[in-house]
C-alpha cells in the first residue's frame, strides 16, 4: 500500500517500475521515490512517535499510532508504523512494559526510555502505599500521578496492571487491586 | 597488549563454568581460541572503567550474549564486526557469528546458585527461606512437586517455592516446575529480559534445552523474550535472532591479555581486541 504526497511516496511494497529507494526494518521493507525522501518520511513518524511519548507516559501500540498519525502529513499505514516502531524499539528509544489486564491476559504498553525513572518512580510508589494500605484502585492512582492528564485513567490502570503482572497485586475487578496476603503468609515475609 | 571492552554482564567460561565479568577477580584464567582454533585457557586481566557505554544483546543460534557497543565479535567468516554496528547496519539476517559451545555437561551448583538468585529477584515476594512467582502457565496440577506451595487469589495462582526446589527436581518434576515457571505448551510465557538478564536467560536455556525455545514478541526486537514450550528438540535461540540496544548506558569492563594469536570467549561469543 502506498501513501502519496505531491512527488513523493512511501509504500511496504516494491514498486513495478522506475526507480525506487528501500530500507528494510526488521520483516518490513520500506520503499520510496529517493533515499531522501524515505528519510524524510522515516523521521517524520519517528520524531512524532518520540514526541507523543515524551508527552504521555504509557500508550498502547494502537492510540499511539492514532496520535502520531496527527503529526504525520501523509497517511500512515500500519505497516509503515510498525517497521518504524520496531526499529526504535531496537534501538532502545523505546521500551514495553509488560501489564496483566482484568482478564488475564497480558498487555504491552510502549514508553518513551527518558521516562523509564518516572515510570519506576511511580511504580515504587505505588507498590509501597499498597503495601501499607492492602488495596489501590485506578482512581486513586490516577488522582495520585496522572490527574487532569489526557488518557490519564487508562495510564494508572496499566501502572496497576504492571503491578499485577510481577504479581505484587492481584484484580479483584477491572479497577480494583489487592495485595495477595495468604501469598506474603505463605513467604513469611512482615510487612508492618 | 590486547584489550578489549566488555559490558559488566557478559560471561567469560572458566575452567568449570560461565562467570559474569563483573563478579570476576582481576586475573583469571579464561577460554579462548588460539591461531590454529583450538580451545585454550590463557590469564586475562579484568579492570573496571568509568567509561560509559551503549548495551547491544546479541544472538547466536547457541548463546545470547550482551556487549558494549565497541565489543568486536568475529563472524563466522573471520570477518570483525562491532556490536553497535550490528544493531545499527542492516545485514543482521546475513551474519553467522563463530560462537564457541563451551556448556556443562550437568549444571554446576553456581548455575543452580545464579539461576535462583534471578528467579528471587522476579519474585514480588521473598523471605529468607521462601519466595513466591506468580504462575504463568498450565493449567495442571503442580502440587505433587515437592518444595512447591500453589496458592490462588481471586483466579491467580502463585507458586511459593522452598529455595532448594530447583536443584531437588529432577525429570518430570524438573519438566513440571518449567512447565509452572515458562507456561505450557500451548500458553507460552513471557521473559523480561532486562541489561543484567543474559546470564539468566542462558542458564534457563542450558537447564530446560531442549525443551524451551525463545523467541522476541510480536513487536519486533523490543526487550521481552517469549519462551516456548517445545516437544521436539531444536536450536534455543533459533527464533531470537535479532540484536538490539538496551535503553540505557552502563560503565564497561576492560580485559588485557598478553597473546597476540589469541581472541577470548565472551559470553559464547569469539571477541577480537579493540583497535
Amino acid at each position: 500500500m502506498a501513501t502519496r504526497t505531491r512527488d513523493h511516496w512511501i509504500s511496504t511494497s516494491r514498486p513495478i517500475s522506475g526507480s525506487y529507494a528501500e530500507l528494510t526494518f526488521g520483516g518490513i521493507s520500506l520503499y520510496s521515490s529517493t533515499p531522501e525522501a524515505l528519510d524524510k518520511y522515516i523521521d517524520q513518524v519517528r520524531t512524532a512517535t518520540s514526541d507523543v511519548l515524551l508527552d504521555h507516559l504509557l500508550l498502547i501500540r494502537q492510540v499511539l499510532k492514532a496520535k502520531v498519525q496527527e503529526n504525520c502529513s501523509f497517511s500512515l499505514t500500519d505497516r509503515i508504523f510498525g517497521a518504524v516502531l520496531g526499529r526504535m524499539l531496537k534501538m532502545g528509544e523505546l521500551k514495553v512494559l509488560l501489564c496483566l489486564t482484568a482478564n488475564f491476559k497480558r498487555m504491552r504498553v510502549i514508553y518513551h526510555s527518558k521516562n523509564h525513572d518516572r515510570l519506576n518512580e511511580i511504580i515504587a510508589a505505588v507498590r509501597a502505599k499498597v503495601l501499607i494500605a492492602g488495596s489501590v484502585s485506578t482512581s486513586e492512582v490516577q488522582a495520585s500521578y496522572f490527574e487532569g492528564l489526557w488518557a490519564g485513567y487508562y495510564m494508572a490502570q496499566q501502572v496497576c496492571g504492571a503491578l499485577s503482572y510481577r504479581g505484587y497485586l492481584v484484580h479483584t475487578d477491572r479497577d480494583q487491586f489487592v495485595l495477595p496476603r495468604e501469598v506474603i503468609d505463605a513467604v513469611g515475609l512482615r510487612i508492618s | 597488549m590486547p584489550s578489549a571492552y566488555v559490558s559488566p554482564n557478559s560471561q567469560i567460561f572458566l575452567r568449570d563454568r560461565w562467570e559474569p565479568i563483573l563478579n570476576s577477580t582481576a586475573s583469571v584464567d579464561v577460554a579462548g581460541v588460539n591461531r590454529h582454533g583450538k580451545v585454550e585457557w590463557q590469564p586475562i586481566e579484568v579492570c573496571g572503567t568509568k567509561r560509559l557505554e551503549d548495551l547491544v544483546i546479541v544472538c547466536s543460534s547457541t548463546r545470547l550474549g550482551e556487549f558494549a557497543a565497541s565489543t568486536t565479535l568475529i563472524c563466522s567468516d573471520g570477518r570483525p564486526v562491532a556490536a553497535r554496528q550490528i544493531v545499527e547496519g542492516f545485514e543482521e539476517s546475513r551474519l553467522r557469528f563463530e560462537s564457541v559451545s563451551c556448556e556443562m555437561h550437568q549444571p554446576s551448583e553456581r548455575a543452580w546458585a545464579s539461576l535462583l538468585t534471578e528467579l528471587r529477584k522476579r519474585s514480588p515476594f521473598a523471605a529468607r527461606s521462601k519466595f513466591a512467582l506468580r504462575c504463568v502457565g498450565g493449567s495442571r496440577n503442580f502440587e505433587n512437586i515437592k518444595g512447591v506451595k500453589i496458592i490462588s487469589v481471586r483466579d491467580q495462582r502463585f507458586a511459593v517455592l522452598d529455595p532448594d526446589v530447583l536443584s531437588r527436581s529432577k525429570g518430570q518434576t524438573f519438566s513440571d516446575l518449567g512447565e509452572l515457571l515458562f507456561g505450557a505448551e500451548d500458553e507460552p510465557g513471557v521473559l523480561e529480559c532486562e541489561v543484567s538478564d543474559s546470564l539468566f536467560v542462558n542458564t534457563l536455556v542450558s537447564m530446560w534445552e531442549p525443551s524451551i525455545q525463545l523467541r522476541c514478541d510480536s513487536l519486533q526486537h523490543t526487550s521481552t523474550i517469549t519462551v516456548l514450550r517445545t516437544d521436539s528438540p531444536s536450536v534455543p535461540y533459533a527464533q531470537l535472532r535479532s540484536s538490539f540496544f538496551s535503553a540505557f548506558e552502563q560503565k564497561v569492563y576492560e580485559l588485557h591479555w598478553s597473546h597476540v594469536s589469541w581472541k577470548p570467549i565472551v559470553s559464547g561469543f569469539l571477541i577480537a581486541p579493540s583497535s
